[in-house]
């Protein structure tokens, strides 16, 4: 077996194994879209629907192209949506571990997989308890507050590209602010904390959107150098916190900030901008009488600029996390943040402008042009020595 | 063992998961069994992960509201909870990136 062979494997979402998808958060997900939409009432609660297979368009049934998530509510209302496959691929991961296991496939192989649906007989409804109790729901209205979205749009700053279907999350820079603090005291282990706030409703949109309103720094967590648990004891420290501040506020999210990192993301920006071997060279000016002078990153470097690059990898790791990525800070983002500055460093010097940022330029020759170097690699990535 | 004996070995609890978005009532727990089985129970009947995204099992804790404390798995529920009383599911969450 090599690493470059790949393997078509069927995962079948019905073995006797137990490993069926959770389709509970895709239901949630559907059912809070119909509520944004105001297809659904605006209520809590356990959300009743039924996923099915949309059949692959070239190989049929049963092989499963995507899913069709359905959701419907006592008293009107319904919702759909399509889940894309990648929904069930933690479950073709954890497949392939008997692959692994037989020799099949080695750890780290690049495997593909397809999906495959059979009907089965609907099963029994529930009505047996067998420890002795039964529980009846509570649907509530949501704590919604009617609001008109472009009032916050219009003391807010949009930030990274937009994306269909995205929730519009308005945090306050004191809340940022507060997370960068609580990242630096936390010193080598991970540290978090849970985000309150309030839910809006437009519904002349309609649109619902979510106003964050304060962090509450995570206590009582269990914390090492990569990970942190929030424990029974940090959700009753936050309920604590809710009841003291009296606002009717709602955990909103929570985040953690990963410490294996910290030092590497300081490091890399660093080195980035500062480093003689880093490709960090910005534009070449020319002089008049022939000479040129290459404008390397840290003669521009600001502490402005430092501000935009870390608020740009927040950013980045937040709009992530939001959408189900990895949680957390990583190098990644603070490489891309230092190589879009870099970028706009760039083009920020002109023929004209250059003497107002470099003071040792000659003051009886004139800049006759700027030209910009280009990179072997548009964005690098950078090994950091962490020894 | 006549209704009135059954219904005093039972208490009504409303549930909630820490979340506040799902909340049931439970008319009838019965007082013998302890908080870890009671637990259980509600995690199946209310749809609660049991699991996080990574497939490590998640570990839930009792907060009984009316004290503002967590309970022990071996707690038993007709001494510690009263009539009506609410009580929240806290879970443990791995919230870093070690997970990743």
């Amino acid at each position: 077996m090599t690493g470059h062979t790949h393997y078509q494997c069927a995962l079948d979402l019905f073995a006797p194994d137990g490993h069926r998808p959770d389709w509970e958060l895709a239901l949630e997900s559907v059912a809070f879209e119909g509520i944004r939409r105001g297809h659904l009432p605006a209520v809590t609660g356990t959300p009743r629907g039924a996923v099915g297979p949309i059949w692959h368009a070239e190989l049929g049934e049963p092989y499963v192209g995507a899913f069709r998530a359905l959701v419907r509510r006592e008293g009107g209302g319904a919702a759909s949506s399509e889940i894309p496959t990648a929904y069930v691929r933690a479950l073709a991961r954890s497949a392939s571990a008997i692959f692994v296991e037989k020799g099949a496939l080695q750890a780290g192989d690049v495997f593909t997989y397809l999906v495959c649906a059979f009907p089965t007989p609907e099963p029994a409804a529930d009505t047996d308890s067998p420890d002795g109790f039964v529980v009846e729901e509570i649907v509530e209205p949501l704590p919604l507050d009617e609001a008109p979205l472009r009032r916050f749009v219009a003391t807010a700053v949009a930030q990274g590209p937009p994306m269909d279907g995205d929730v519009p999350v308005f945090i306050p820079q004191s809340v940022l602010n507060e997370a960068v603090e609580l990242s630096r005291k936390a010193g080598d282990v991970e540290t978090g904390g849970v985000l309150l706030g309030k839910l809006h409703r437009d519904s002349a949109l309609p649109e619902v959107f979510v106003e964050i309103t304060a962090l509450i720094p995570a206590r009582h967590t269990v914390s090492d150098a990569t990970k942190v648990t929030f424990t029974a004891e940090t959700w009753s420290a936050v309920e604590t916190a809710i009841a003291l501040r009296g606002r009717a506020e709602s955990k909103a999210g929570w985040f953690a900030v990963a410490a294996d990192t910290r030092a590497e993301i300081v490091e890399t920006a660093v080195s980035r901008l500062y480093s003689p071997n880093a490709d960090n060279e910005l534009c070449v000016l020319k002089f008049r009488d022939g000479k040129v002078r290459t404008v390397v990153a840290r003669e521009l470097a600001s502490g402005r600029i430092f501000e935009q690059i870390c608020r740009a990898a927040r950013l980045t790791a937040f709009l992530r996390d939001v959408r189900g990525g990895e949680s957390g800070l990583r190098v990644s983002d603070i490489d891309a943040a230092v190589a879009n500055a870099m970028e706009r460093l760039a083009s920020t010097i002109s023929a004209r402008n250059a003497p107002a940022y470099l003071s040792d330029l000659p003051q009886d020759v004139d800049v006759i042009a700027v030209e910009p170097v280009v990179h072997k690699v548009a964005r690098p990535m950078r090994y950091v020595n962490r020894g | 063992m006549g209704q009135a004996a059954a219904a005093a070995m039972t208490l009504g609890l409303q549930v909630s998961d820490v979340s506040g978005q799902k909340s049931v009532k439970a008319p009838a727990v019965p007082a013998y069994s302890t908080v870890g089985e009671l637990i259980q129970g509600l995690l199946m009947r209310m749809g609660l992960a049991r699991n996080d995204v990574e497939g490590r099992p998640l570990t839930y804790r009792v907060r009984l509201e009316r004290e503002g404390r967590l309970l022990t798995g071996s707690e038993v529920v007709g001494d510690a909870l009263k009539e009506d009383d609410h009580i929240v599911l806290q879970p443990n969450i791995d919230a870093g990136g070690g997970g990743n």
